[in-house]
């Protein structure tokens, strides 16, 4: 341990006495403005990285290590900066746990902050819909190599022999080369000339070759609308909600959660018969998305795409039912 | 049939009548949502923008995915329990909610015992456990 480091003494510090937190929330500024260096804006508050940004981030990262329990290891359900304190960690562990590591809290809610992006903004969103349209090419028609615990798989095609893997630069600009603007085709050819990749580089790769589409309007991420509306769509989802069936809520959380069908009928059995399906997706619509859109005076408008009325109702279950929803 | 009906509601290019399309709606924002954080995490887990400068993860004591052994803590109903792996052994120990619960585990039933691990049968870690109460609740833990 390093005897001039002061970080352990800092959060021991803020763990007996939390006014005397100045000095580690400064050194926590420095070091995630380091980590943050190299994220692009899609990944921080309102996608846009500024200083305000980066410091929201310290912000949010110092209040997670100090009172938000994690159940991952090595936490084991405590906060932080207790495991911190109580497993004696050198500056160097606490650094790594907090800022640094692949996996710290710090890129935890740059994650978070990226996942809701990406849902939120039309740009980002784009690419999120591209990276689940590469997923279901890949599930049909590649197999998954693991590359190890806690990495994402490689897919290779499927029945492939042995290959010639070329540089992944000479797959893009034979892919370029095509005519065609069949995604699956393209996806495969790269598959087949570079070697088995991940869904993620797949999706970058696409990206850069399709080119994303403009943005109409600035991609600032808008917010609910005003509190009352927000207030009726809350009333009137807690409401329907209530007059379903357990099928009928097991469905709409595996939509939510994009499960796959293997993964509802796991859950629920009862619902592995067509009829079953059919109801509960006939009552799901009619005594649930309907109502709640007729209670708060949503039509399917130009102007109000199912997409726009249906996602504060999402926003809402989550809300109401994060263990379930968020 | 009911599994074409149900990925049917997720494919934007199939159209449905009625309150039928407002549930493809909705499964169509669940399908992003789904994405978004799977790819989210993808890059995460890959290191995309990951520069491990301060510390190599060969150096770090407690790099959590360099460890044979690791655990976790799930929780729900007033119930907990931490999960831990040491190499390919798995043990359950109740840290908190009322005596005389059990871990259902596929078709088996882990009794769980305050205060003294029990080992169980499985290989990968769980998203969530089914914990059967006293009075027969089913209640589901998460961490």
């Amino acid at each position: 341990m390093n005897s001039h480091d002061t970080m352990p003494g800092l959060v021991e510090a803020f763990e007996r006495d939390p006014s005397e937190g100045g000095a580690l929330l400064r050194a926590f500024m420095q070091h995630v403005a380091k980590v943050a260096r190299p994220y692009p804006a899609a990944y921080f508050a309102l996608g846009q990285k500024t200083a305000d940004a980066v410091d929201d981030l310290g912000n949010r990262s110092f209040s997670s290590c100090a009172a938000i329990e994690k159940g991952r290891f090595p936490f084991s359900g405590r906060r932080p900066f207790a495991a911190f304190v109580e497993e004696q960690f050198d500056g160097r562990t606490i650094r790594y746990h907090a800022f640094y590591a692949k996996l710290s809290i710090t890129r935890e809610i740059l994650r978070d902050d990226y996942a809701f992006n990406l849902r939120r903004d039309p740009v980002l969103r784009w690419r999120a819909e591209l990276y689940a349209d590469i997923g279901d090419i890949l599930k049909r028609e590649c197999t998954p190599v693991a590359q190890g615990r806690g990495v994402p798989p490689k897919w290779a095609r499927r029945g492939a022999g042995i290959q010639m893997i070329r540089p992944l630069e000479f797959a893009v600009a034979r892919v370029r080369e095509q005519t065609t603007a069949d995604l699956s085709e393209r996806v495969l050819t790269v598959i087949e000339l570079a070697g088995p990749q991940t869904q993620s580089r797949l999706t970058q790769v696409m990206e850069d070759v399709i080119g994303a589409p403009e943005a109409d309007e600035p991609t600032a991420v808008s917010t609910a609308g005003d509190a009352d509306e927000r207030l009726g769509i809350r009333s009137a989802v807690a409401a329907a909600w209530q007059t379903l069936e357990p099928t009928d809520k097991a469905l709409i959380i595996a939509l939510a959660q994009g499960a796959s069908y293997e993964q509802l009928i796991e859950g629920h059995p009862d619902l592995s018969n067509k009829v079953a399906v059919s109801r509960a997706v006939n009552r799901v619509g009619s005594v649930f998305l309907a109502v709640v859109l007729d209670a708060v005076g949503g039509k399917a408008t130009p102007e109000a795409t199912p997409r726009a009325l249906l996602e504060p109702i999402m926003a809402v279950l989550a809300e109401l039912y994060p263990r379930d929803f968020a | 049939m009911s599994k074409e009906l149900y990925e049917s509601l997720f494919d934007p290019d199939r159209r449905h009548e009625g309150t039928d399309d407002l549930v493809a709606a909705f499964a169509r924002i669940g399908r992003v949502r789904k994405a978004a954080y799977d790819l989210a995490n993808d890059e995460m887990h890959e290191g995309t923008w990951a520069t491990e400068v301060e510390a190599e993860a060969t150096a770090a004591r407690f790099a959590a995915e360099d460890r044979s052994a690791s655990a976790a803590v799930y929780s729900g109903g007033g119930y907990r329990v931490r999960l831990e792996r040491v190499k390919e052994t798995w043990t359950v120990l109740q840290l908190g909610g009322p005596p005389g619960a059990s871990l259902k585990l596929g078709e088996s039933w882990i009794v769980l015992q305050p205060g003294q691990p029990t080992e169980i049968p499985i290989q990968e870690w769980p998203k969530n456990l089914t914990l059967i109460d006293l009075t027969g609740l089913e209640i589901t833990l998460s961490q």
